[in-house]
């Protein structure tokens, strides 16, 4: 059996899914979480007798007729698969505004039974729902749920509910609202429409009960107009973020990292002592050095990674992340995006597939496909090592480096989207308009459980895409192109140097033109994390980095020191990895959402020349501002950015001439 | 080549072979990137 879940967004489609099927699909406290539809079983407490129940959960709808991509995905689905039974999520805190949607699902003539959700806070805010009214008024089965509790959630009744409404002969009457239906012309869908907020606004009028008068400002309010406020709300916004990358780059992932690194430095040793002398030293190290120490390297950091996404999951929960998309709405639009294109890239702040596929909730194409090319700019979490090292190496008080990295991909997001309006032509505006979803105290459970889905796919990721990277790595640096093992004084003639050696030199005007760093850059593209794994093997950082220190253990060489780049370049490496294009994988799901071959190549092109850009700024002033003079390659990398820059200048003069062109053309017509 | 060269080499070989059969599983699963994070799907695993 077939059971669909479907609700207005942010209505806990996703959490009750979860709460019934035992899965852990990403959940957030704003509308828009859920862009495609997913599939599971209910859980065997939920079901005893083991009826073959297949719950689909889809992407929230405010009504039948869709408005965005991901509204088409739920009114598909419920079309054309028809399943067999609706649980329509119903949000009890907000009856009046879900209705609407119950009442176009009760008429497709498909069971429904209708989750009266968030029942909890109903109660906890005085309001009265007659629930068995409803039920009559809606003619369908109303069970109050809470899918945020383990137990007296509803969810059992809701099941057995389920169940018996399918396999009833009965067939459920839709309530009688008038001709809504039959509707075809705009008028007609307009005037059913009407009839439609009547019926509902009777229905609540006749079952709800409400405590406090929406008019009067509650504490939310008070709360809003502070952290939402037009100015403080961006010092706050900067505060909270310091604080969070505090936490897990300075206080608390370092200390837990320590442990963590400990036990692999154990587990080397151990490896290491198995071997003994008997091993060839070359096939040794291939275990102990590529994939032992390059995986060990990556793992250390994943405590860091762990306590920020626990964090960032705290703040998406109590309701505040929402609060940031109302805060950047002003000076996105100002660029040509609105609001709506901060949620994919707080969602990117995870993983910029998620994050990119996200931006099918923008209706605006150029708005979606603007969106899609600049959400990899957020830092993701497989960027999160990268910055912890560099910060960690080369700034000893480090939690500003990641706080920095975090604004100047909002910047760059922002100076991005104004070149590509410009090149565009498109200078259309669009307004945001958001519910925002109440304040609550975030759920540490909940948290923990997006902190650990998180922490394995980082682990997943390590040891798989990590672990054969680096033994390709370790590989290619072994051996010379006649397969002789090269000699320790001459790592330059392997493999992995010559071809990383042409690249190299195009990144001394930014300071960092070392065969090793340009080999880490570029095996950064399969998978972010691989930078610091490439790094550890190619510099051979075999004892592994104490995250307390950043020195090697068992050593009193620094790890700047084995880098042989100066602070200024090491900052510049880390903008140049933040700041081109993402891994392969996003941007494969750059290329699903931007359905476009030209928007694709301009995207990668574009990243690249801006990660370029910025990171030979940084070192460039960077260096004159430290060492008085300008660094190394400064006329060749000035020859290039000039190229980057009058080639974005000469697109976005032509686009603003098309435009133009375009309006003149349409004066004339006029 | 000793013995305990021998063992290292398919101690190696199974750990690279067990990580690409993992990614492979994945690719033909659909999942666009091995332990996506985010608990993202596969972004075309819907449009199958």
């Amino acid at each position: 059996m077939k059971i669909a879940l479907a609700g207005n967004p942010n209505s806990g489609k996703t959490t009750l899914f979860n709460a019934i099927t035992g899965k852990v699909e990403l959940v957030g406290n704003w509308p828009g979480v859920t862009v495609e539809k997913k599939e599971g079983d209910v859980k065997q407490s939920l079901n005893p007798n083991n009826e073959d129940l297949v719950v689909v959960d889809l992407p929230g709808a405010y009504s039948m007729s869709p408005y965005t991509s991901e509204e088409s995905v739920t009114k598909d689905f419920i079309q054309n698969e028809k399943p067999d039974v609706i649980i329509n999520i119903v949000d009890s805190t907000n009856l009046n505004r879900s209705l609407f949607f119950s009442t176009q699902l009760l008429e497709l003539g498909i069971p429904v039974v209708v989750a009266l959700n968030k029942s909890d806070l109903t109660e906890k805010k005085g309001n009265i729902i007659d629930v068995p009214a409803l039920s009559d008024a809606l003619k369908c089965p109303v069970i109050p749920t809470i899918s945020t509790i383990s137990e007296n959630n509803g969810l059992s009744e809701l099941i057995d509910t389920v169940i018996k409404v399918s396999k009833s002969d009965q067939k459920q009457i839709a309530p009688n609202i008038g001709s809504t239906t039959k509707a075809s012309t705009k008028e007609e869908f307009e005037k059913a429409d009407k009839k439609r907020f009547a019926f509902v606004n009777q229905i609540v009028t006749e079952v709800e009960r409400r405590k406090i008068s929406s008019e009067k400002q509650n504490m939310q309010d008070k709360v809003d107009r502070i952290v939402a406020h037009k100015w403080l709300g961006i010092p706050i916004f900067a505060g909270i973020i310091w604080l969070v990358f505090s936490l897990s780059q300075a206080w608390v992932g370092p200390w837990l990292a320590d442990t963590l690194v400990g036990w692999i430095d154990s587990f080397y040793e151990v490896a290491a002592s198995l071997m003994g002398e008997e091993v060839n030293p070359v096939i040794g190290a291939l275990l102990l050095d590529g994939i032992i120490g390059g995986v060990g390297a990556v793992i250390g950091f994943l405590p860091l990674i762990m306590v920020l996404f626990f964090c960032l999951a705290l703040l998406e929960d109590s309701g505040y992340m929402a609060r940031v998309a109302i805060i950047m709405d002003r000076f996105f639009k100002k660029v040509g995006l609105s609001g709506r294109s901060i949620i994919p890239m707080i969602v990117g702040t995870g993983c910029a597939i998620p994050g990119v596929m996200a931006t099918r909730t923008i209706k605006n194409e150029r708005q979606r496909r603007t969106t899609a090319m600049l959400t990899p700019f957020m830092p993701c979490g497989a960027k999160l090592p990268i910055i912890a090292l560099f910060a960690g190496v080369f700034f000893g008080e480090n939690a500003w480096v990641g706080t920095s990295m975090y604004f100047l991909g909002i910047i760059v997001i922002i100076i991005g989207a104004l070149i590509i309006r410009q090149i565009t032509g498109d200078f259309s505006r669009s307004y945001f308009i958001m519910e925002l979803p109440e304040y609550r105290v975030p759920s540490f459970k909940r948290a923990t459980m997006t902190m650990f889905t998180r922490a394995k796919a980082f682990i997943i990721r390590a040891g798989t895409i990590i672990l054969v990277s680096n033994a390709v790595i370790q590989i290619l640096q072994t051996f010379d192109w006649n397969f002789q093992v090269v000699a320790e004084s001459a790592p330059e003639t392997s493999m992995l140097a010559s071809i990383a050696s042409p690249i190299a030199l195009l990144f001394i005007p930014l300071g960092f033109g070392l065969w090793q760093f340009a080999a880490a850059a570029v095996t950064g593209f399969i998978a972010k994390e691989n930078v610091v794994g490439t790094l550890a093997v190619t510099f051979s950082i075999t004892n592994f980095i104490d995250t307390e220190e950043f020195t090697l253990v068992g050593s009193s060489t620094e790890v700047s020191t084995i880098f042989g780049i100066t602070a200024v370049a090491g900052l510049s490496y880390l903008v140049f990895n933040l700041f081109t294009p993402p891994c392969f994988a996003a941007i494969g799901a750059m290329n699903s959402e931007l359905e476009s071959r030209k928007w694709l190549f301009g995207a990668v092109g574009f990243q690249l020349g801006m990660g370029y850009t910025l990171a030979f700024l940084v070192y460039q002033i960077g260096t004159l501002i430290t060492a008085g003079t300008l660094g190394q390659g400064f006329m060749g990398g000035m020859i290039a950015v000039s190229l980057i820059v009058g080639t974005v200048v000469y697109l976005m003069r032509k686009g603003s001439k098309s435009t133009n062109l375009s309006a003149g053309m349409e004066a004339v017509k006029a | 080549m000793n013995t305990a060269d021998f063992i290292v080499i398919v101690v190696i070989a199974i750990i690279v072979s067990v990580a690409i059969y993992k990614i492979v599983k994945d690719k033909k699963r659909g999942v666009k990137c091995s332990g996506c994070s985010g608990g993202c799907e596969c972004p075309d695993k819907s449009h199958k």
